[in-house]
């Protein structure tokens, strides 16, 4: 498991730097914004980070709240990795709205604007802040089912999200893929959109990787310990018995 | 360095960055982990 970990992260962080290398001094300027479209290659895959691992994120907790009370190991399991793919969710989502900003002072003149898009996005980020706000500060297993609960509709935002561009007017563009006629990046740029698409995602599978053990090892002590609480429990009033 | 390259410099600094930052933060929880276990 740890060469496993040690090849993926060599291999994510070559991924990387081919994407930094072809993005910055391979791909051509664009033809209209010129160099600061090379913004796109770090933002692009951000949003696309961000919709798979609260996807993620949705699937673990609902699996959690099918099993919570059947099958303890899957339910810690589970759990553990929504709480990762939150975390690493968030991170991404933290670096669009930052990398979309700057691209906004560029190219529109102005770092933010209340438009169906943007505010949809920060909605969604500070939902899922909350859901980690809300996991780091209660205790115990309705905390985590509360959590579960909380990422279903949390997850409502993301389509709300995706899809704001065509049913509001916005400033923000319509998507590049999967967008209206006439929209998605020239052929000549795709080099660029694919090795940072894969670098990221690759950079994302393995820090949430190392959070799911970490947040497994602690719930997996903290039930030991509960265990062994009622352990001593039983003991005691066998004793007294 | 004009406007655009400042921003598409600070842009790329931001995404290293904050990804470093919370990849600090993992590896402290995984070693804290990993120090619990032993």
């Amino acid at each position: 498991m740890k060469w496993l970990r040690a090849a993926w992260l060599l291999a994510t962080l070559a991924v990387l730097a081919e994407g930094f290398r072809v993005a910055l001094f391979v791909v051509p300027p664009d033809a209209q914004q010129g160099d600061v479209f090379r913004i796109f290659f770090y933002h692009f895959p951000s949003w696309i980070g961000m919709g798979s691992f609260f996807l993620i994120n949705l699937l673990c907790s609902l699996v959690y709240l099918g099993v919570r009370n059947r099958n303890h190991e899957l339910a810690i399991k589970t759990d553990s990795l929504a709480v990762a793919s939150a975390e690493i969710g968030v991170v991404y989502c933290l670096v669009g709205l930052v990398t979309g900003s700057l691209w906004g002072r560029a190219v529109w003149g102005i770092w933010w604007t209340w438009d169906a898009r943007l505010t949809s996005t920060l909605v969604l980020w500070l939902i899922y802040v909350a859901y980690l706000l809300l996991r780091r500060f209660a205790a115990g297993p309705q905390m985590r089912t509360l959590a579960a609960v909380m990422a279903i509709f949390g997850y409502l935002d993301v389509p709300l999200v995706y899809m704001s561009t065509r049913w509001w007017r916005t400033q923000h563009p319509a998507p590049v893929f999967g967008g209206n006629q006439g929209s998605g990046v020239a052929h000549v740029m795709m080099p660029a959109v694919w090795w940072n698409l894969a670098g990221w995602l690759m950079w994302g599978i393995f820090v949430a990787s190392l959070r799911y053990v970490s947040e497994y090892r602690a719930q997996k002590a903290e039930q030991d310990e509960a265990l062994r609480s009622l352990d001593v429990e039983h003991e005691l009033s066998g004793a007294r018995g | 360095m004009d406007m655009g390259h400042l921003h598409l410099v600070l842009a790329y600094a931001a995404t290293i960055g904050i990804h470093l930052v919370y990849f600090t933060y993992v590896a402290v929880k995984w070693r804290g982990a990993k120090r619990a276990e032993k």
